[in-house]
């Protein structure tokens, strides 16, 4: 199977959160310990049964007689080893096993969720999906790509997924609370959508009420990267007589002038599915809260799992305005009879694809 | 010849002398309708893509100009860098649009050489060749601003001239390719060649649009890279150095004309046969009314010389029975000598007529050798040969020459021409049979040395009732009887004569290989 992504390639690991887009390839050649369906609660993958008990603990079933694709049977402290990775430990118990956190960074359900099944054998990572990776070819990145130039191809067609993530104006935690939501409320307009996205671009999941007025204040410097260039002037347009400067840096340079806080307004794209997710962005220390954004409501409602309430806190306290959900799209051999699109990772499905002869 | 087969032949004769000129005019006009079918969708696959052409030009001009209004109207404000990048919220089609002068950082500039950058920079408009931005087409441009030594330049998004040609359809199939100057693939409205805009590699049509670039031609006709035979119609434009090609494959672009050659084609077989039906009933209809005017005028004929050789014989034997009644002994020799010659006469005559109601069957024949039909032949006349005083010589073939067909009619008609020409011979002359074999032919002559015939009768020789000898018991049923007899064994019957020399009477049938005999 050849598989062509728009972006950055690099080797395919185990390693989660990696921004290179041969992390879609990770669930191919690493199975996870179980995955999201499509109301977002897990499914057992490589374990045989997963049950989310008291607060903090999942416990789980593995199976027996597994192997890599290097024909080395899976231990049990291959699973223990793959957990550690991620945070996570394992203890026996009854038939099975329990897992707990190592570490109160993310909640354990998305550690446990970014669990892949691995083991180093000479040098190298093994897993047990049903792939294995025969060469990764790097191309020219065909940024902006249209979809209608794939219409009308004889041998491919196009599959649409909802999206899971959200493109959004990240605001620095240093603005008033009160500002930043009062911010948010003016961003997340129609006129900045049209503007930035063209028509049809979906409402954001947690779109406030439109045409809110911005607050006033000094100018907000607004960051932009890559294709994000038009969301950041649409912006600064909405902002009027606050929009500052627009800032179009390469993606590195956004992401180092985000962590150390450099920045008044920026462009990004966020991860709001499942909710469970959120914890990743937003959770006092959470490798992916880039900006260091703290809400002591927000932690205690993902740690008690009730990612409603830690919505509602993030509405309070807003980190960001979510502007556009886009769809998802992946264009694929039309000899391929049911192309489904996985409600999280964008290929996880594609081991039940079935081709037609 | 049969009747039935005369009238088809007849009819085929009348019809084709009618259908000929029918279907050649229908062929000549059929290659006209084709060609002006081709012609005509060749015009058309030309008219779109100069059409296309056109549009895509002005689609280039109005970038230019929003450029151009962009530069004048905002280079000069205290905030023009600012308000020139906005320009893209408001003209989608405009990106990267900014401000540059001599310090601007390299990584800033537009896709220009330097020369360019430096002619732009002292107040001329400049862009650049349309290159691939991922899978979207753009071209950099530069227009001069309001501040000497400065210039505004932008992306221009060709995303929509790619869509404009991808959303050119002809029919069914036809569809339109755009091409960069050095024939790359920019933009395609056939999906399955779209792959080579991204890959960059050459198609099929590349080297034509190429030579288009340079001043040259390119087809009309041609195979295209989706592997069909295909009409095109070419344009280019000079300003952007794109050729554009429209193409519909042949099958579908003559498919009308292809309905209509079939439509006139049907035409032109139905008046045909038409013609035919017409022309065998006619025929027939000609043949029947012939016949029967044939045969009241073979009766007359047959009626006439019957009535002259039987009013002769008559006479002759009304004089004999005269003799008879004068009851004197002296002409007992001379009556018996007349009824003998009268009965033999009249005998013959007979046996002439019975000749012609034996109808020669090809499924009845029979091998026959010809060395012993003549030896048979020589024996039966021998009797009236030495009455007649003319010797009889039978010239054998070398070897047994073979024919078939019914030998009683056979030897009739040798006997026919044996007969003939001891009458035409003097007394002591000599009458020579002869078989030969030429080829795949059988050959049986009869040659004499009486006194030949005429030039001026020898065409009507084997016609009926027609004798050179019509003071005798000659209705002239003999020699056409042989002809029927001849033709009737495909074969034929021919004479060469001199006056006062003789005459040569060739039998000419098909000769048989005596192995083919044996299944």
């Amino acid at each position: 199977m050849r598989v062509a992504v728009t972006g950055s390639l690099e080797k395919v690991d185990p390693v989660p959160g990696s921004p290179s887009f041969s992390s879609w390839a990770q669930n191919w050649v690493f199975e996870p310990l179980a995955r999201f369906d499509a109301r977002g609660e897990f499914v057992p993958a490589f374990a045989s049964r997963v049950e989310m008990r008291q607060r903090g603990q999942i416990y789980i079933e593995l199976p027996r007689e597994r192997r890599f694709n290097d024909g080395s049977l899976i231990s049990v402290e291959d699973v223990e080893q793959s957990l550690r990775a991620n945070g996570l430990r394992l203890a026996a118990a009854n038939a099975g096993f329990v897992v707990r956190a190592l570490d109160s960074k993310v909640p354990i359900e998305v550690a446990f969720a970014r669990t892949l099944v691995f083991a180093m054998r000479e040098g190298r990572f093994v897993g047990s999906g049903p792939f294995i990776v025969a060469e990764e070819v790097p191309s020219p990145d065909p940024e902006g790509t249209s979809l209608e130039f794939f219409e009308n191809m004889d041998r491919l067609k196009v599959v649409r997924g909802p999206g899971r993530q959200t493109d959004s104006i990240i605001f620095n935690p240093a603005l008033p609370k009160k500002e930043r939501a009062m911010l948010a409320r003016a961003i997340d307009s129609d006129s900045v959508r049209e503007l930035a996205f063209g028509p049809g671009c979906p409402e954001a999941l947690n779109r406030a009420a439109a045409d809110s007025p911005v607050p006033p204040g000094r100018p907000l410097d607004v960051l932009g990267w890559g294709s994000m260039d038009r969301f950041a002037l649409a912006v600064r347009r909405r902002m009027a007589d606050r929009g500052g400067n627009a800032d179009i840096e390469p993606s590195t340079e956004v992401v180092k002038r985000l962590q150390q806080r450099q920045f008044d307004l920026a462009t990004t794209r966020i991860l709001v599915w499942p909710s469970s997710m959120a914890a990743l962005a937003w959770r006092t220390g959470s490798p992916g809260n880039l900006i260091g954004y703290s809400n002591p409501a927000v932690d205690a409602a993902l740690d008690a799992g009730d990612w409603a309430a830690a919505q509602a806190a993030l509405h309070d306290d807003p980190p960001a305005a979510f502007v556009c959900t886009h769809d998802r799209y992946a264009v694929v051999d039309a000899r391929i009879k049911n192309p489904t699109l996985g409600p999280y990772d964008l290929l996880e499905t594609l081991p039940d694809w079935e081709v037609e002869p | 010849m049969n009747r039935r087969a005369l009238a088809m032949r007849l009819a085929a004769i009348v019809a084709l002398s009618g259908a000929v000129p029918v279907v050649l005019l229908a062929v000549i006009g059929l290659q006209i309708v084709r060609r002006r079918g081709v012609a005509a969708s060749q015009e058309a696959l030309q008219a779109i893509a100069e059409q296309a052409a056109g549009r895509i030009s002005n689609y280039i001009s109005q970038q230019r100009v929003t450029l151009r209004a962009v530069a004048m109207a905002v280079s000069g404000e205290p905030d023009a860098e600012r308000r020139l990048a906005d320009v893209t919220l408001d003209a989608p089609t405009l990106s990267h649009v900014r401000l540059i002068d001599a310090q601007t950082p390299a990584n800033q500039l537009p896709r220009l050489r330097p020369e360019e950058i430096a002619r732009a920079l002292s107040g001329h408009e400049v862009h650049s060749d349309t290159y691939m931005a991922g899978v979207s087409l753009a071209q950099d441009a530069c227009c001069p601003a309001r501040k000497p030594g400065t210039a505004v330049c932008a992306t221009f998004d060709l995303l929509e001239l790619q869509r404009q040609v991808q959303r050119i359809r002809i029919a069914e199939s036809g569809y339109a390719l755009a091409f960069d100057r050095n024939g790359r693939l920019v933009a395609s409205g056939s999906g399955s060649l779209r792959a080579a805009v991204l890959s960059g590699e050459p198609i099929a049509e590349s080297p034509f649009a190429v030579q288009l670039t340079n001043a040259g031609a390119a087809p009309q006709r041609l195979a295209s890279s989706t592997g069909a035979d295909v009409l095109a119609g070419w344009a280019h434009l000079k300003d952007l150095g794109w050729s554009i090609a429209v193409e519909q494959p042949i099958d579908e672009a003559l498919r009308g004309v292809r309905t209509a050659l079939g439509l006139l084609g049907l035409g032109a077989l139905f008046a045909l046969g038409i013609s035919l039906a017409l022309g065998t009933a006619q025929a027939r209809k000609m043949l029947v009314t012939l016949e029967l005017e044939e045969r009241w005028k073979t009766a007359g004929r047959l009626a006439a010389g019957v009535s002259h050789d039987l009013g002769h014989r008559l006479a002759i034997l009304q004089q004999t029975a005269a003799l008879a009644e004068t009851n004197d002994p002296a002409f007992l020799p001379r009556i018996r000598e007349s009824l003998a010659s009268e009965v033999s006469t009249l005998r013959k005559f007979v046996a002439d007529f019975a000749d012609l109601t034996r109808e020669p069957k090809a499924a009845d024949f029979l091998p026959v050798e010809l060395n012993a039909l003549i030896e048979s032949v020589r024996r039966s006349v021998q009797p009236q040969a030495a009455a007649a005083q003319v010797a009889i010589e039978a010239q054998r073939a070398p070897a047994d020459v073979w024919v078939r067909g019914d030998r009683y009619l056979l030897e009739r008609a040798a006997l026919n021409l044996v007969y003939n020409a001891m009458e035409a011979s003097s007394p002591g002359a000599r009458v020579t049979l002869s078989v030969r074999r030429a080829g795949e032919r059988a050959l049986l002559q009869v040659e004499d040395r009486g006194q030949g015939i005429a030039t001026d009768r020898l065409h009507s020789l084997f016609d009926s009732f027609v004798s050179t000898k019509r003071t005798g018991a000659h209705v002239g049923m003999g020699l056409p009887n042989v002809r029927r007899i001849a033709l009737a064994h495909d074969g034929n019957i021919s004479v060469l004569s001199n006056l006062g020399q003789g005459s040569l009477f060739t039998l000419d049938l098909p000769a048989q290989d005596s192995s083919s005999f044996s299944s």
